[in-house]
């Protein structure tokens, strides 16, 4: 299906792009402003070269003459230790020159290059001036020598794993590129000697001259830092952000980042980490669901290995479905998403599983305080192919079993989950990958009664090397979630059944165009069916067994996308993604009145379109940077949601329900500029200040009184509005050192305006909250121990509270008139943990784990509830449920 | 079917870890508004409305009844005028309800009017109501009521609970979309919600299940009144949804009453 195949009249009405509104046309205007003001700014920085001195200087060291020229013109420069230590001697003497002559005529056959940097001088090396020089004395500057591409594969020395974002780079300069999501990276140059140094977080820096003559394929194995349980301390200076790319609104956790963040009873959290970065938020005490920047808990789009997982709780929400021995790597997008990703509207988190050693066997696990893991990765054929299984399960229910009390030993309460993968490398141009992950909650009371709920998801891949300068990924990506409610007596019996499923095509493809360019562009095609609801029931409760029809829909999109190295200072990604959203038959759909009754309904064919979306998503990004350490970036970004949560609760409820867009419920849109300012401090320390303004199009809440329970139109339960959030969001991270961490703080805020709830004016939505701090820090206090702290204080989330009650019916109850416009108390709690490596040596290691959740004991309200006070019946009370204090853990993990 | 699932996950949490105690919170004090609650059965002489308005939080507990209101209803071309009987209870005996009419009520007060209809359907019978040995404990007693639903339209019904005819703050509603036309066995729950042991069920309490036929948005007023504070994962509390025009909260129902009772053995 391509979007030719849409009836013609359709398109006119349904081209989003139409709708432009005032506020999303202005934020549009404003970053294009933005973008050209700094610009502009670069345009008129060229003040200090444009100094007039005088100077006479004759084989000078360069050090020594740089800084005979700061003492003469005042200008000052910028250069690394090795332009420092440099044994060049320059020779120049000029009268009344501009800096710029100057330092042009004293650089002239020697390997430097100078260039602007705010309001600073920046020198580098330039091997390649050198031996252009040397190879065509006479030849102008301008002229450009023959290129080539070093291209090839990073991974793991120790485990064959490819690595992601790997930092490649030239020494002296400031060319650089990263590995991608499969460890590709392609480099092009000019031919010439080149020193490059590669470094990813947790490995030991690497260090190769190249003779670039021809291209050349370079496949690179980094060795791991020694430490073998990952509770690594990073020491590599690539752990910092990368300041020249355009990508912003990023955070990039690796997994030794979570497993030391101390948490609820010790069991790691990928997404837990996660909610303590700014911009991130929990719904409530202990709860994995995830907030990202205003936008609900569906809002973000969360893949594994590709695969979209609809459900990424475990535990109605105390704990998430990743299990973090499987993981790789995690990448979350809280603004600028790249072109490739679409489908949620305030977020992807893009988890990545490992591929499993291809180097030897191995076994590692750990029994947590709930849960129990273990995770089986080798070689198939060594450095051809590998496998790996990560498996967890929950075990409290075993000691409910113990109890003398019926109704708890009967009780199931578990999950458990399920990871696999295997890879084969079929040469050095082509590698396969397969992954599942399956993943199973129950909760079941003694009569049977009960809910279980699970997702599924498989993915086949196919990484193909074109060529040295084009990658390619082919997957085809199989995802299931479903729910299953059942209620059993002696008489009766009733199941609802619920499912998600898709099956899912794409194809992403990167082009290394040359060295200021870098194109990505590919196409997604998705089927989505939906089974709204089965309801079986026999026995005498009169319930008639009922299916809901199937919804059937195909999500297309097609993108394109161009990172585009202006200088060495300006950076500008610019890509459009465009999809379309058809809503496909058998089914009836249906017209509704204001006040949510059926007028009409049309019947439509299986196949038969019903309507198509078509949404463009332009995704803009640019980064300046202003001075060596320093850069600023702003970026627009439109993202559209075609399947929608309806939920009307706040916990990650498995029975929430998903409805794809249809003619009533329009496509989710948002808009989002924001503007960020990044700075690396010294070897260790980073600083990020990020703003963002989102406006948000046809959000859904239920109507008052809905019944989520029925059998007419979902449509005629819901209504329709909008929203906006807006926020500052600011973080100090410290990655090197024995002491690791970060500060984080956000100021936000979140607000819907639906039609027909609140009177139709702005009220807060729930997960506004005004103050976030989180701070986090590891500290290696010996070889054996290191020990952790976390502290987390906010704003109490918006909440309705009565303001008023009444008697009927003989009970008192409550009159509420504002949605949203009290406050929980301010939450906040520290937690604490400590590591104590038990056993080390190359064969096995092993390591103790203690936490403290809540360690002060803090009464953060879970919920509030009024009631008549019991002592008083007189007496209307709030009544404060709080969950988690002191809640002590152990875990044991270990690794062969 | 959500219920069971909540009550799962909160006996499971509160077994394992949660507590509970009473705060101090500053709400905002309201601007009163009128509370209406009218109710005529085809039970002879009983009409009854109640008209009052809302207190503050920190207020006790007691019924802020709304005296010298005019309160009237109307049923085909005939207006009865109900007489205050105590301070914002408004009574009379002159009308006895009858499944299939309309009733038009209008509450006039300070220069307010506030107007409601309310149509009474046909009873539906109940059939049986009886309690299972197992079913029975003294904190929380499940008996059953059976009634056979009437197809070709739309059914509402509303149970009523008491234990020894003092009214219980639980009740029940049913629609008949999954059920149409079915005889139709459910679950009543009394239960003791608080600590005072005192208040058990025990031997010799009398249950009692009122059932009424309810119209449609009396149904929705009383779906949405058992949702109204709220649910404990977070889904935002409102009013409910009433069926009294001109800005007052309340309903106003016509409904058809039966009656049945089981001793606990």
């Amino acid at each position: 299906m391509t979007i030719n195949d849409f009836p013609r009249h359709n398109l006119p009405n349904n081209i989003q792009m139409k709708k432009i509104e005032p506020v999303g046309f202005l934020t549009f205007v404003a970053v294009i402003l933005l973008l050209l003001v700094l610009v502009q700014s670069r345009a008129h920085a060229q003040g200090p070269l444009d100094k007039k001195l005088s100077i006479n200087l004759k084989d000078e060291k360069l050090k020594s003459a740089l800084d005979k020229i700061t003492a003469i013109c005042g200008t000052k420069f910028t250069y690394n230790e090795q332009v420092a230590l440099s044994t060049i001697k320059i020779s120049v003497n000029a009268k009344e020159k501009s800096l710029k002559d100057v330092l042009t005529t004293a650089f002239t056959d020697k390997p430097l290059q100078f260039s602007v940097l705010d309001k600073e001088i920046f020198i580098r090396l330039a091997p390649e001036k050198t031996k252009k020089v040397e190879a065509d004395p006479a030849a102008n500057t301008t002229q450009s020598k023959e290129k080539h591409t070093i291209s090839g594969t990073i991974k793991s020395q120790n485990t064959g794993e490819t690595l992601i974002a790997a930092t490649i780079r030239v020494v002296g300069t400031s060319i650089a590129t990263t590995s991608n999501e499969y460890g590709f990276y392609s480099l092009t140059l000019t031919q010439g000697n080149y020193s490059l140094e590669v470094s990813a977080i947790g490995s030991k820096p690497y260090k190769n001259t190249i003779e670039l003559n021809k291209n050349t394929n370079l496949n690179i194995a980094l060795s791991d830092d020694e430490n073998l349980l990952e509770t690594v301390t990073i020491t590599s200076n690539s752990s910092q952000r990368n300041i020249q790319n355009p990508q912003m609104g990023m955070e990039r956790l690796t997994i030794s980042e979570t497993k030391e963040v101390p948490v609820l009873m010790g069991e790691p959290d990928l997404i837990k980490t996660l909610q303590l970065l700014p911009g991130v938020k929990t719904a409530g005490e202990g709860n994995g669901g995830m907030f990202v920047r205003g936008g609900s808990a569906d809002q973000n789009m969360i893949l594994l290995d590709e695969a979209p997982v609809y459900n990424a709780s475990h535990l109605l929400g105390f704990f998430s479905t990743f299990n973090s021995d499987a993981i790789k790597n995690v990448t979350l997008y809280k603004s600028g998403m790249p072109a490739q990703y679409g489908g949620g509207l305030s977020s992807v988190l893009d988890v990545k599983m490992n591929d499993g050693n291809n180097q030897k066997f191995g076994v590692n696990g750990g029994v947590g305080a709930i849960a129990a893991r273990i995770n089986v990765e080798g070689p198939i054929q060594k450095e051809k192919s590998s496998f790996l299984i990560s498996a967890r399960r929950t075990y409290v229910d075993m000691f409910l079993k113990l109890s003398s009390d019926t109704a708890i030993n009967n009780t199931q309460l578990y999950f458990y989950d399920v990871n696999a993968k295997a890879n084969y490398i079929l040469g050095d141009k082509d590698r396969l990958y397969i992954s599942g992950y399956f993943g199973k909650d129950v909760l079941a009371s003694d009569n049977l009664s009960g809910i279980n709920w699970g997702n599924a998801t498989s993915t086949l891949r196919w990484n193909h090397v074109f060529s040295n300068k084009l990658f390619s990924n082919t997957s085809v990506i199989f995802s299931n979630y479903n729910y299953k409610i059942q209620s059993n007596t002696d008489e009766n019996s009733l199941t609802l059944f619920s499912q998600i499923r898709d099956w899912n095509f794409k194809e992403d493809m990167q082009w290394y165009a040359n060295e200021k360019n870098t194109v990505s562009f590919g196409f997604n095609s998705i089927f989505h069916t939906i089974k709204p609801g089965e309801v079986q029931a026999t026995g005498n409760s009169g319930f008639i067994s009922q299916k809901l029809q199937n919804r059937f829909s195909l999500e297309n999109a097609v993108y394109a996308s161009n990172t585009w190295k202006a200088s060495d200072a300006f950076s500008l990604t610019y890509g459009l993604r465009v999809s379309a959203f058809s809503i496909l038959g058998s089914g009836e759909y249906y017209t509704i009145d204001g006040s949510g009754n059926v007028t009409g309904s049309t019947s439509y064919k299986r196949g038969e379109i019903v309507k198509t979306y078509v949404n463009l998503e332009p995704r803009l990004s640019a980064a300046l940077q202003v001075n060596e350490s320093a850069s600023v970036k702003a970026s627009y970004v439109r993202n559209v949601q075609n399947l929608h949560l309806i939920s009307n609760s706040n916990a990650a409820s498995p029975t929430d329900r998903w409805v794809a867009s249809t003619n009533i419920i329009k496509p989710e849109l948002s808009d989002q500029v924001s503007i960020g300012y990044y700075k690396n401090i010294g070897n260790s320390y980073e600083f990020t200040a990020e703003t963002y303004y989102k406006t948000l199009k046809n959000q859904i809440d239920y109507r008052n009184g809905a019944d989520i329970f029925t059998n007419r139109p979902i449509e005629t339960q819901l209504l329709f509005g909008k929203g906006r959030a807006y926020g500052l969001e600011l973080l100090l991270k410290k990655k090197a050192g024995r002491l690791t961490g970060w500060l984080g703080y956000t100021l936000s805020k979140t607000e819907r305006k639906i039609d027909g709830i609140n009177n139709n004016e702005w009220y807060n939505a729930r997960q506004d909250k005004t103050h976030d701090i989180s701070f986090v820090s590891m500290y290696k206090l010996s070889q054996k121990w290191t020990v952790s702290a976390n502290w987390v204080y906010s704003t109490g989330n918006a909440v309705t509270f009565p303001n008023g009650k009444y008697k009927l019916l003989g009970q008192s109850y409550f009159y509420f008139s504002e949605r949203n416009a009290d406050r929980m108390p301010s939450y906040h709690r520290l937690d604490l943990g400590a590591t104590r490596l038990l056993k080390q040596t190359k064969k096995f290691s092993s390591e103790l784990n203690f936490s403290l959740y809540n360690a002060y004991g803090r009464k953060n309200p879970f919920r509030i509830t009024f009631q008549d006070s019991e002592s008083d019946p007189n007496r209307t009370e709030a009544l404060r449920t709080t969950l988690f204090r002191f809640i002590p853990s152990i875990s044991y993990n270990f690794k062969f | 079917m959500k219920i069971i699932y909540r009550t799962i996950l909160f006996s499971m949490i509160a077994f394992l870890w949660s507590c509970e105690d009473a705060i101090d919170l500053k709400l905002k004090d309201n601007t009163p508004k009128y509370v209406i609650e009218g109710t005529i059965t085809n039970e002879p002489g009983v009409c009854k409305v109640n008209v009052s308005k809302t207190k503050n939080f920190g207020d006790d507990n007691q019924f802020n009844g709304v005296g010298g209101a005019l309160v009237k209803i109307e049923n085909n071309g005939t207006t009865i005028l109900l007489s205050e009987t105590s301070k914002g209870v408004y009574e009379t005996d002159r009308i006895n309800g009858t499944p299939g009419q309309t009733y038009h009520l209008t509450v006039t007060t300070d220069n307010e009017t506030f107007t409601s209809s309310s149509t009474m359907p046909e009873p539906v019978p109940f059939l049986d109501f009886t309690l299972k040995t197992a079913d029975y404990d003294t904190l929380r007693t499940t008996p059953m009521v059976k009634f056979k639903d009437i197809s070709g339209i739309k059914n509402y019904y509303w149970f009523q609970q008491y234990i020894n005819d003092k009214i219980q703050r639980q009740y029940k509603v049913f629609n008949d979309e999954f059920t149409t036309g079915q005889e139709v066995n459910d679950y009543l729950v009394f239960e003791n919600t608080t600590k005072d042991r005192s208040k058990n069920i025990v031997k010799g309490d009398r249950l009692t299940a009122e059932m009424h036929c309810i119209d449609a948005a009396v149904y929705l007023y009383m779906f949405s009144l058992s949702n109204a504070n709220g649910s404990s994962d977070g889904a935002a509390p409102a009013n409910p949804v009433t069926n009294i025009a001109g800005g007052a909260i309340g309903y106003f129902s016509a409904h058809t009453v039966q009656r049945k009772t089981i001793v606990i053995p």
